[in-house]
C-alpha cells in the first residue's frame, strides 16, 4: 500500500522537522486525536482523517497501515504556545483516505487513550445500503479484526529475511465450500532480491482462486525488524473430504551473507554489533550472494467434511454457503410480442461459482430465451456479491399472467443442513396488440438511454415484436446462389431436354415407316391394277399403273414429288441405267396416244422392270 | 412498457442465442451449432431491440436480412424505414421492378421457378404424347414458363442484394486507397446501405447510393448475406 505523501519530499520533510521541534522543546502532556470525515462513503469516494499530536506524541502523526486503504497527506499545520515559560506544540496532519474496496474499516487508536475510528465503504453498484442491504455492510476482508480471519502464525525463514502467512476463518469446511483465506508473504528489505512466482499450494486436496498479480502491500515490524508484507485475497476450497493439511509456499531469491556476520559481544558493544550486521551494510560492501528459496507457510490443519448425501434437492447445484434469493419483473405490464425481463437474484456469502439457476423452463402462453447470468463482488476476494440471472421472456397470450416462483437450492454450512428457497409467483398484465398500430416502447427509460447516441434510437413508432413460428432457414444465401440446388434447375431442363428430343425423334421415325408403308400399299395396288390390265388386254391401263408405280417408287427413292420424276431426271440421276424406266415412260405415252398399237408388247416383261425397280428402293 | 437499456442488451444476448448465430467484427454471422438457423421473426425481433438499443447499424442489417426471409412483411419494410428515416437516413426505395420483383420470397421463387421447368418439359412432351389435347397441355407448358420467368425476376432482384453490405460503425471513412493513412474521400454513417465491389487487405471499396465509391475498413460493414451462413 502506498503510504507516501504525493507532495515529493517536502512533507515528509516538514513532518521531521515537526517532530525534531517537539523533542527539544519541553515535553508536556502527550495527547493524540483522530478523527475521519465523513464515516461512511461509497467506493470512489474518498475520507479525510485528520490526526492531531501535541506535547511528544508526535510519532503518531504517521499514516497507519491498514490493507484496502490509501492514505496520502495533503496537508499539515503546527502550532507552538509558551505559557509562563511553559511551551508547547500542537500538530495536525490531514490524510486523503481512498478505499480499494468495499466494507468497514477499523483505524486503529494512533496512541494510548485515542479512540479508534471506523470508516464505511459502501459497494458502488448499490448506490445504497437498501438496495443491496446484505452485503452492504459486509467486510472486505483485510482488517483481521473484522473479517474474522485469524492473525496467522508467522514462521520467518532461518535466516530471517522472509515468512509466509497464512489466515483463516475457520479450520472445519465442506467440500466445495469456499472460505476466505489471505495469503501473505513478508519480505526483509535488502535480503529479498525479488519474488519468483506466486503463492502456491503444495497439494492436491484443495483449489485456490487465481491471485491477482497486484497484492496489496504494507509494511509490518515483526521482532524490530521492518517487513513488506504482500496480501492475496483468495478463496479456498476442499475437493475431498477427511483430515488435511495445506500449506503454501512461494519461490523467493535471496541474498546470503558471502561472509560470516559479526558474532555478538564481539564488538563488545550490542549497537555495533547491529550496525555491522544489517544488510544495508553488508550490502554496501557487496558481501552478499543471491540464491532462490521456497518459503512455506506454517502447515494448516483442516477437518474436511463430506456434504451430506440425505435430503439432497433435486436442484442442489453444488452451492454452499449463506444465500439470499429475490426476483423481480422489468415490468409488470406489458404488450403480446414484447420481451420481458426476469430477474433473479442470489446474494449473500459462499461459492458463487456453483450459483446456477435453471429459471423458467417452458411456460404456458410465454417464450422463454436461454438465461444470462452476472456476478457483483462485494469484496475481493468473491467470497461476498451478489449474481443476477436475466430471462427474457416474451407473452404469447394476452392477459393476466402468472411466473411460477424460481427455486434455488443451497448447503449451508452453519446449520449443516441443505436449504431450497423459492421467489414469489410474478403476475404481469400482458395487454393484446391493436392490429397495425404501433407499439410506444419505453418512452422515459430508452429516451434516457437515446441521449448517448449519435442520432438516437427510434423511442416509438416501431412496429412489435413477432411471435416465433419456429420456422427457420438454414442460410441467408438464397437457393440461387447455393451450388448444390443451383444444379436442379439444369438438371432439370437437360432431362425435359433430352426427353423430348428423344420423343421428337422416335416421332419422325414412326412417321417414316408409315409413309413407307402406304407406298407399299399404292405399289402393291398399282401392281394389281397392271396384273388387271394385263389380263384384260387393256395396255394402256396396264402402262399407264406401271408408269405411276415407277414414278412412286423413284419419288421415294429421291426423296421428291412424284410429279417431278420426268424421262429428263432419270436419266440425269440414273444415266445408262435409266435406258429401260425411259422406254418405259415411252410406251406408256405411245399407249395413251395409240393404244391399238402396242397390242403385240410383253407385258410380263415391264412387269419385271416394275418389280426391280421396287426392289432397289426397298433394298436402299 | 418500461425496459433498461442493459435489458435490451439482454435480449438481444438472449435473441443471438436463439437463432444460434452471434454477431462479431465484421459482423460475419453464422449460426453457432449445426441444425441451427436464422428465422424471420427473431431477425426482425433482434432488430427491433438493437434499435430499442441505439444500434441502427446492427437493427438495419437484421432487419435486411429478415426481410430476405419474409420479404413482403409489412412490419419489417415499416420499423426498416422509420429506423433508417431516424438515423437520418434515405428509406430504401428502388425502381419499380425492385420493389414488386423484391416481395417475392426468394426461396418460394425458386422452387417455383424448378417446378416451371418441369411443367413446361411436361406439357411439351404431353402435347407430342396426346396431340388432341394439345391446348390443354399448351396451357401447362405456358404457367410452366410463367413460373420460370417469376424466378427469373425474382433472382434478378435478389443480385444486387448479394453483394450489399450495412455500415454498423457510428462512422466510418471512405479512402482513396485500402490503407488507414490514405486521404478519405467521404464519411460513411452507421446504417448506411453499401454495395461492396472488392474486398483487399481489410478493407472493402464500397459504393454508395449516390455513386461514391471508395475503400472503407472492412470491420465497419456487416454484409446483409454473410458469406458461408
Amino acid at each position: 500500500m502506498k503510504t507516501h505523501p504525493s507532495h515529493g519530499n517536502r512533507l515528509p520533510a516538514a513532518m521531521a522537522g515537526l517532530i525534531a521541534l517537539a523533542t527539544v522543546t519541553s515535553a508536556g502532556a502527550a495527547a493524540v486525536t483522530e478523527q475521519i470525515e465523513p464515516a461512511q462513503i461509497t467506493l470512489g469516494q474518498t475520507a479525510q482523517l485528520t490526526i492531531t499530536a501535541s506535547g511528544d506524541a508526535h510519532s503518531a502523526l504517521a499514516p497507519p497501515v491498514i490493507p484496502g486503504l490509501e492514505f496520502v497527506a495533503v496537508g499539515q499545520s503546527s502550532q507552538m504556545q509558551s505559557i509562563n515559560g511553559q511551551t508547547s506544540t500542537t500538530s495536525s496532519v490531514i490524510y486523503q483516505v481512498t478505499p480499494q474496496r468495499a466494507g468497514i474499516y477499523t483505524i486503529p487508536a494512533m496512541a494510548q487513550g485515542s479512540q479508534p475510528q471506523l470508516l464505511r465503504v459502501l459497494p458502488v453498484s448499490a448506490g445504497s445500503a437498501a438496495a443491496f442491504p446484505d452485503t452492504a455492510g459486509a467486510p472486505a476482508l483485510p482488517p483481521a479484526a473484522v473479517s474474522g480471519l485469524a492473525t496467522g502464525a508467522t514462521r520467518l525463514t532461518p535466516d530471517g529475511s522472509a515468512f509466509v502467512r497464512l489466515r483463516l476463518p475457520k479450520h472445519q469446511l465442506y467440500v466445495g465450500e469456499s472460505i476466505p483465506v489471505d495469503i501473505q508473504v513478508g519480505m526483509r528489505e535488502g535480503l529479498v532480491a525479488s519474488l519468483n512466482g506466486l503463492p502456491t499450494l503444495n497439494g492436491d486436496a484443495f483449489t485456490l482462486d487465481k491471485l491477482s498479480t497486484q497484492p496489496d502491500r504494507a509494511d509490518e515490524v515483526i521482532g524490530g525488524r521492518p517487513f513488506t508484507v504482500l496480501t492475496w485475497h483468495s478463496l479456498l476450497a476442499a475437493v475431498k473430504p477427511g483430515a488435511l493439511s495445506l500449506r503454501i509456499e512461494t519461490p523467493l531469491t535471496v541474498r546470503m551473507q558471502a561472509r560470516p556476520t559479526v558474532p555478538a559481544g564481539a564488538l563488545g558493544d550490542s549497537d555495533l554489533n547491529d550496525f555491522f550486521n544489517d544488510p544495508f551494510f553488508q550490502n554496501f560492501f557487496g558481501g552478499t550472494t543471491e540464491k532462490e528459496i521456497t518459503v512455506a507457510s506454517t502447515p494448516a490443519e483442516f477437518n474436511v467434511l463430506a456434504l451430506p448425501p440425505q435430503n439432497r434437492p433435486a436442484g442442489f447445484s453444488g452451492a454452499v454457503g449463506t444465500f439470499k434469493v429475490t426476483s423481480d419483473l422489468s415490468t409488470t405490464t406489458a404488450t403480446v410480442g414484447d420481451p420481458v425481463t426476469l430477474r433473479l437474484q442470489v446474494s449473500g456469502a459462499g461459492n458463487f461459482d456453483r450459483v446456477k439457476s435453471p429459471m423458467l423452463g417452458s411456460v404456458d402462453d410465454w417464450k422463454t430465451y436461454a438465461p444470462t447470468s452476472s456476478f457483483t463482488a462485494a469484496d475481493s476476494a468473491g467470497y461476498h456479491g451478489r449474481k443476477v440471472f436475466e430471462q427474457p421472456l416474451i407473452a404469447a397470450q394476452p392477459g393476466n399472467q402468472t411466473l411460477p416462483g424460481i427455486a434455488f437450492s443451497y448447503f449451508d454450512p452453519d446449520t449443516g443442513r441443505y436449504e431450497t428457497v423459492r421467489t414469489a409467483p410474478l403476475s404481469v398484465a400482458v395487454s393484446p396488440v391493436a392490429a397495425g398500430s404501433p407499439v410506444a416502447i419505453a418512452p422515459a427509460a430508452i429516451v434516457g438511454a437515446a441521449t448517448a447516441t449519435v442520432s438516437g434510437p427510434p423511442t416509438g413508432g416501431l412496429r412489435p415484436d413477432h411471435i416465433d413460428t419456429g420456422e427457420s432457414s438454414k442460410s441467408l444465401v438464397p437457393l440461387y446462389f447455393q451450388p448444390r440446388y443451383l444444379s436442379i434447375p439444369g438438371v432439370l431442363s437437360v432431362a425435359l431436354t433430352g426427353a423430348w428430343l428423344w420423343m421428337r425423334r422416335r416421332a419422325q421415325a414412326s412417321n417414316g415407316d408409315n409413309v413407307q408403308q402406304a407406298h407399299r400399299m399404292k405399289v402393291a395396288r398399282l401392281l394389281a391394277q397392271m396384273d388387271q390390265a394385263a389380263a384384260a388386254g387393256d395396255v394402256m391401263g396396264f402402262f399407264n399403273s406401271a408408269r405411276t408405280a415407277v414414278r412412286g417408287t423413284l419419288a421415294a427413292r429421291w426423296q421428291v414429288s412424284p410429279e417431278s420424276i420426268t424421262p429428263e431426271s432419270t436419266d440425269s440421276r440414273l444415266g445408262t441405267n435409266a435406258a429401260d424406266i425411259r422406254r418405259l415412260f415411252d410406251l406408256a405415252d405411245e399407249a395413251a396416244y395409240s393404244g391399238s398399237m402396242l397390242e403385240h408388247i410383253d407385258t410380263q416383261k415391264w412387269r419385271l422392270l416394275v418389280l426391280r425397280q421396287l426392289e432397289e428402293v426397298a433394298s436402299s | 412498457m418500461k425496459l433498461r437499456r442493459s435489458t435490451y442488451g439482454a435480449a438481444i444476448a438472449a435473441l443471438m442465442l436463439a437463432l444460434g448465430a452471434g454477431i462479431v467484427a465484421g459482423a460475419t454471422v453464422a449460426p453457432a451449432q449445426p441444425g441451427t438457423g436464422y428465422s424471420a421473426p427473431q431477425l426482425y425481433n433482434l432488430a427491433n431491440a438493437s434499435a430499442r438499443d441505439g444500434k441502427p447499424g446492427l437493427a438495419v442489417l437484421n432487419y435486411e436480412r429478415a426481410r430476405l426471409l419474409a420479404p413482403s412483411d409489412p412490419d419489417v419494410q415499416a420499423n426498416l424505414r422509420y429506423v433508417l428515416e431516424a438515423a437520418g437516413l434515405p428509406a430504401v426505395t428502388g425502381n419499380w421492378f425492385d420493389r414488386h420483383a423484391g416481395l417475392l420470397r426468394s426461396n418460394s421463387c425458386f422452387w417455383l421457378g424448378c417446378i416451371g421447368i418441369l411443367l413446361v418439359g411436361a406439357g411439351e412432351i404431353a402435347r407430342r404424347v396426346y396431340p388432341r389435347q394439345r391446348t390443354a397441355f399448351g396451357a401447362v407448358s405456358a404457367a410452366g414458363l410463367s413460373g420460370i420467368i417469376l424466378a427469373l425476376c425474382a433472382a434478378a432482384a435478389l443480385w444486387p442484394v448479394m453483394s450489399e453490405a450495412v455500415v454498423i460503425a457510428p462512422t466510418t471513412a471512405q479512402r482513396l486507397a485500402p490503407a488507414t493513412l490514405a486521404d478519405p474521400l467521404s464519411t460513411l454513417h452507421e446504417a448506411q446501405i453499401v454495395t461492396v465491389e472488392a474486398q483487399r487487405q481489410g478493407f472493402a471499396l464500397v459504393q454508395t447510393k449516390a455513386g461514391l465509391a471508395g475503400w472503407v475498413l472492412r470491420a465497419d460493414l456487416a454484409p446483409i448475406v454473410p458469406r458461408g451462413s
